[in-house]
């Protein structure tokens, strides 16, 4: 199977979330990381340096969930 | 009034998501793109996603890796329709899939409500550092090199034209310009 035909094949959209599922999300990415999702989170507010495309995506994550 | 407007707040998001997810399937990749809303607010997120985890995306026919991430908010009009509008992009183009990566090209804009920031909202970085006369030595990962707005369509075309992504349809080129005109009249801005 080539990447991209598992890309294709597993891939899923996702629709409307609670805020705790959202939570949720950001905890699984975190987790890539080695934290929680509130570690995650106070670390990004922190301002400590992060690096990759993970740290995005956990940022515009806690973004949706900021007031 | 120019806009992207939708009868509810999933509906003006889910018309952008399949709008990129359409182009994007069509010129350069097979990943789709997710859409996460929070319920009954006025808020979305997109990405790439492989299950529930966020992916930089291979590229069709390359060795390299994109990473989309954009944050929406719509607002109610006086018609009650729901209007749409970008108030964060992170785009990101890695040599690698891996999720640590910073070895890359990225380009951003966080919005003054989103993030009150003093250097340029739209911008751009890369790796390494420039030397800017005698006594200058400028890190290029963080300064914030202004842009102005950078769409996808233009990210599509500067894989295909100036790093070797080969497009998945020959009329690539008919299909960018295309989507360039629907965000147009979306967001009544030139490109």
């Amino acid at each position: 199977m080539t990447v991209m035909s598992l890309i294709r094949s597993e891939v899923t959209e996702t629709g409307s979330l609670a805020r705790e599922e959202v939570l949720s999300l950001i905890g699984e990415e975190a987790r890539l990381v080695g934290l929680t999702a509130e570690q995650a989170m106070a670390k990004l507010a922190s301002g400590v340096p992060v690096r990759g495309y993970i740290w995005e995506d956990i940022s515009l994550l806690a973004s949706l969930l900021s007031e | 009034m120019p806009g992207l407007i939708g009868r509810d707040p999933k509906e003006a998001f889910d018309l952008l998501r399949n709008h990129l997810a359409v182009l994007l399937n069509g010129t350069i990749t097979d990943a789709r793109l997710s859409l996460i809303h929070l319920r009954n607010e006025e808020r979305a997120q997109i990405s790439f996603r492989q299950g529930q985890i966020s992916i930089a995306a291979p590229v069709f026919a390359n060795d390299l890796y994109l990473y989309i991430g954009q944050n929406l908010r719509v607002t109610r009009q006086l018609d009650r329709t729901w209007k749409l509008r970008t108030v964060e992009y992170r785009y990101r183009v890695q040599g690698t899939p891996g999720l640590e990566d910073d070895d890359c090209l990225r380009w951003e804009y966080v919005a003054r409500e989103i993030r009150d920031t003093k250097h340029c909202r739209h911008h751009f970085h890369l790796e390494g550092e420039y030397t800017l006369g005698p006594r200058r030595v400028i890190p290029l990962h963080e300064v914030h090199l202004p842009s102005g707005w950078v769409t996808i369509e233009e990210i599509i075309r500067f894989l295909i034209t100036e790093v070797g992504v080969r497009p998945k349809d020959p009329r690539w080129e008919t299909l960018l310009q295309e989507s360039e005109e629907v965000f147009k009249r979306w967001t009544g801005r030139d490109i």
